[in-house]
């Protein structure tokens, strides 16, 4: 499997009250990334753009978990259907290491995939 | 990059683009990328389980595919071939996103039609560029890819004498034209000439000696020309440098069993419990190469390793009673009672008590048993209405045998009544096996 990012808590960087509830366990997948952000979907009108939050949760990198902190801030909000909302997040505060060696091992992950891919597409 | 965009548009037309993604999180993260790729928002349609994406498919007939691996309900391969129906591989994208990095499920969707195979979670931009180069290879063919296309689409009309024109012409315009070899081996083929066909695999494997689609067109010719040792012999090279999808997994263990390679049954038994994807055929032909290893091992006298494999074949069947059932036949065949009874207990929980499981014992027993309590068990599984033609046979020769013509006479009644074409056989075999006057 791939590595991934699990988020447990999305909360207000200056209250610290949680914006979107969860139950103890769940988590929330990112869909996406970039070199210093993320993608997430919550539910409508959690966040709006500009809010600073602070997210907790999992970097699974290659089979091992490691816990993830950010501050950040909301980029863009964008209303998807189904009472949800896509949200971009710009990480601000984060252990940079950790993360790089996030994108590190997804860039591997599909370069495996796409040498793989050409070498039987021929 | 402005160019690059409205190649995608022009490639798209009016047509609609597909998204097959259980996830909303994921499936809005596809469709941002396509919106950011100038595709309107009413061209992309989202499915979410598979019988849904499979109706949107007939219905809407997407330009554009871009699905999960599998989801409840079936493989997003299925959902393309339905795609495949409607579109030549140059009229349509199809793409595959999903969490599933295994080597056969990349091999699986690299062998069919699919343009890209992308893992989640992906980076926006990586995914944009990524879907910039699939259509800008769509849209903007070389010369030699295009008379590769020509030919295939030759091919999908059937017409074969042009298709392979087309693809020997293909061969002119590369330096290394080994598709072009692949393609025009498969146009021999569908034309019967599988000599040539084979010819051509090889010439394509002279310009690059691993070039998977002539390896594996080179070993299905084999495969068909029954000549298996070659086939052997290459299932080798392809298992040494590629990942074995389920289908060819399924040509290799028919490779083995013929050749007698039966020592490399456990490493293609590993293989096949990697796979997601086994299909019933899959599983009978695995089964049934483990049942004939069994044999070939009993034949050598190594009663342990035909166990191993017999057992090998009852797990891949999931316990399958009638696979169960062959197993046991074996055994006693060679009057093998304790490991029969070893395989009688492998029956599922659910089935003991029921017919088959009875069936079952009373021939494992029939070795065993004094033939007084055979006779008595053989009368109570009759009288339960569990009977079957070659267990009425038994039990006649069993009765017939201790002397209890009017006991035999009443389960031949009983059996004549579920197969009126055994009354003539029944008797004859009283008749055998009581006492002579």
């Amino acid at each position: 499997m791939t590595s991934t990012i699990e988020l447990t808590r999305i909360a207000n960087l200056t209250t610290g009250t949680d914006l979107v509830s969860m139950r103890k366990g769940a988590f929330l997948e990112a869909s996406g990334f970039g070199a210093a952000s993320l993608n997430c979907v919550f539910p409508a009108a959690t966040v709006q753009a500009a809010h600073l939050v602070s997210v907790s949760g999992r970097l699974s990198i290659a089979g091992e978990s490691s816990s993830f902190e950010a501050a950040g801030k909301i980029l863009t909000v964008e209303a998807i259907g189904d009472g949800n909302i896509r949200v971009e997040i710009a990480l601000r505060q984060f252990d940079k290491d950790l993360w790089e060696r996030f994108l590190g091992a997804k860039r591997i992950e599909q370069g495996r995939v796409d040498l793989l891919f050409a070498k039987i597409k021929g | 990059m402005k160019n690059q965009e409205n190649d995608i548009t022009r490639f798209l037309t009016d047509g609609v683009c597909v998204i097959v993604e259980p996830s909303s999180t994921f499936s809005s993260s596809i469709q941002s990328c396509l919106h950011g790729l100038g595709v309107r928002g009413e061209q992309i349609l989202i499915a979410r389980k598979f019988e849904d994406a499979r109706r949107l498919i007939r219905e809407c007939r997407p330009r554009v595919l871009v699905t999960e691996y599998e989801m409840t309900g079936g493989l997003g391969l299925a959902l393309i071939e339905e795609q495949e129906k409607h579109f030549g591989e140059s009229d349509r994208i199809s793409i595959i996103v999903t969490k599933n990095s295994s080597d056969s499920a990349i091999a699986e969707a690299a062998e069919e039609q699919v343009d890209a195979y992308v893992l989640k979670p992906f980076s926006a931009d990586d995914f944009h560029a990524r879907l910039l180069q699939v259509f800008s290879q769509k849209m903007n063919p070389s010369k030699y890819v295009q008379r590769i296309r020509e030919g295939k689409q030759q091919f999908d009309m059937k017409d074969f004498d042009r298709a392979s024109e087309e693809f020997i012409a293909a061969k002119g315009l590369d330096e290394k034209p080994t598709l072009a070899c692949f393609y025009a081996g498969r146009s021999f083929l569908a034309k019967g000439d599988g000599e040539r066909a084979l010819a051509e695999y090889r010439e394509g494997r002279r310009y690059q000696p691993l070039h998977y689609k002539c390896l594996i067109g080179e070993f299905e010719s084999l495969m068909d020309a029954k000549k298996y040792a070659e086939a052997y012999d290459l299932s080798l090279v392809i298992r040494k440098n590629f990942p074995v999808t389920s289908g060819r997994l399924g040509q290799f263990f028919i490779a083995a069993v013929f050749t007698r390679h039966f020592q490399d049954l456990p490493h293609y038994y590993q293989l096949f419990q990697r796979l997601e994807n086994r299909t019933p055929w899959l599983i009978q032909l695995t089964s049934l190469a483990f049942l004939t290893a069994g044999r070939f091992a009993m034949a050598q006298k190594d009663l342990p390793k035909a166990c191993e494999y017999f057992d090998c074949g009852v797990t891949v069947t999931g316990r399958d009673v009638k696979f169960l059932g062959m197993v046991i036949d074996e055994l006693l065949a060679v009057k093998a009672v304790a490991q029969a009874a070893d395989f009688l207990k492998k029956l599922p929980a659910e089935e003991v008590g029921g017919a088959d499981h009875a069936r079952l014992s009373f021939k494992v027993d029939r070795l065993e048993l004094p033939k007084e309590q055979l006779v008595e068990r053989g009368r109570r599984i009759v009288m339960d209405g569990m009977g079957t033609p070659e267990l009425y046979e038994q039990i006649v020769i069993l009765m017939a045998e201790l002397g209890k013509t009017a006991l035999a006479e009443s389960v031949i009644n009983r059996a004549v009544a579920d197969h009126p074409e055994m009354r003539e056989r029944l008797y004859k075999l009283l008749e055998e096996h009581g006492p002579k006057a």
